[in-house]
């Protein structure tokens, strides 16, 4: 196994992780929180919100224009 | 119900323009105006979505801990309270993985070298390389934006 393989097989870990997490709390019946609670938490005041969606636009600046 | 209405019309219109600038991303290249313009018009797409901003607990129902949750859809115009987060240290579960995420990254990008340590960028790259994947990729980015500003 190459190092590339080995460190594609940990993003994989991370990402089913991820999304367990997310299954998890959709079945939790609002008992654990989810990525859509943090993002209102995120997003809760002009600040943070302001602070949110320039980091959104930055993601999509650096993906697909530069 | 007109405003429900209208935020329901918003939605619509939203996702064909998700739709029609995915389409777009898929045949432009990166560093071009094409590319630019494109990622200019999505900024524009979701700051336009601001003012659709739910009202706190619009939809919610009840906070996490079975409370109720402080405002009221039915009155719009009532001004916006903040809404209590008590879930405590079950907020760990939500952000460890995000932390984890985080860590890898920083771990990937300090190696440098990025055909053996593949960071998320490069990795989306290999998701940009085809149309079809860039032009998902790119409605995916409006949607996450789109969602970001109106809950």
């Amino acid at each position: 196994m190459s190092t590339r393989d080995a460190v594609l097989a940990v993003w994989a870990t991370i990402g089913v992780l991820v999304a367990t997490v997310a299954v998890a709390a959709a079945l939790s019946g609002g008992r654990l929180p989810g990525y859509g609670a943090l993002a209102r938490a995120a997003t809760d005041g002009p600040v943070r919100r302001t602070v949110v969606v320039l980091a959104w636009m930055w993601l999509g600046w650096h993906a697909f224009a530069r | 119900m007109a405003r429900h209405l209208s935020r329901r019309c918003a939605v619509i219109v939203a996702l064909v323009v998700a739709a029609g600038l995915g389409a777009a991303a898929a045949v432009t290249t990166p560093f071009t105006p094409g590319a630019e313009a494109t990622v200019a018009a999505g900024f524009l797409v979701v700051l336009a979505a601001l003012p659709l901003r739910r009202v706190a607990g619009g939809s919610a129902g009840a906070g996490p801990d079975g409370s109720p949750v402080p405002g009221d859809a039915t009155k719009p115009d009532a001004p916006v309270p903040r809404v209590g987060y008590r879930w405590g240290w079950r907020w760990a579960l939500v952000v460890a993985p995000l932390l984890v995420t985080v860590a890898w990254e920083l771990l990937c990008f300090a190696h440098g070298d990025r055909a053996a340590w593949p960071t998320l960028s490069s990795l989306l790259d290999d998701v940009d390389a085809s149309p079809l994947g860039r032009g998902v990729a790119c409605a995916a980015w409006l949607g996450l934006g789109w969602a970001l500003v109106t809950r």
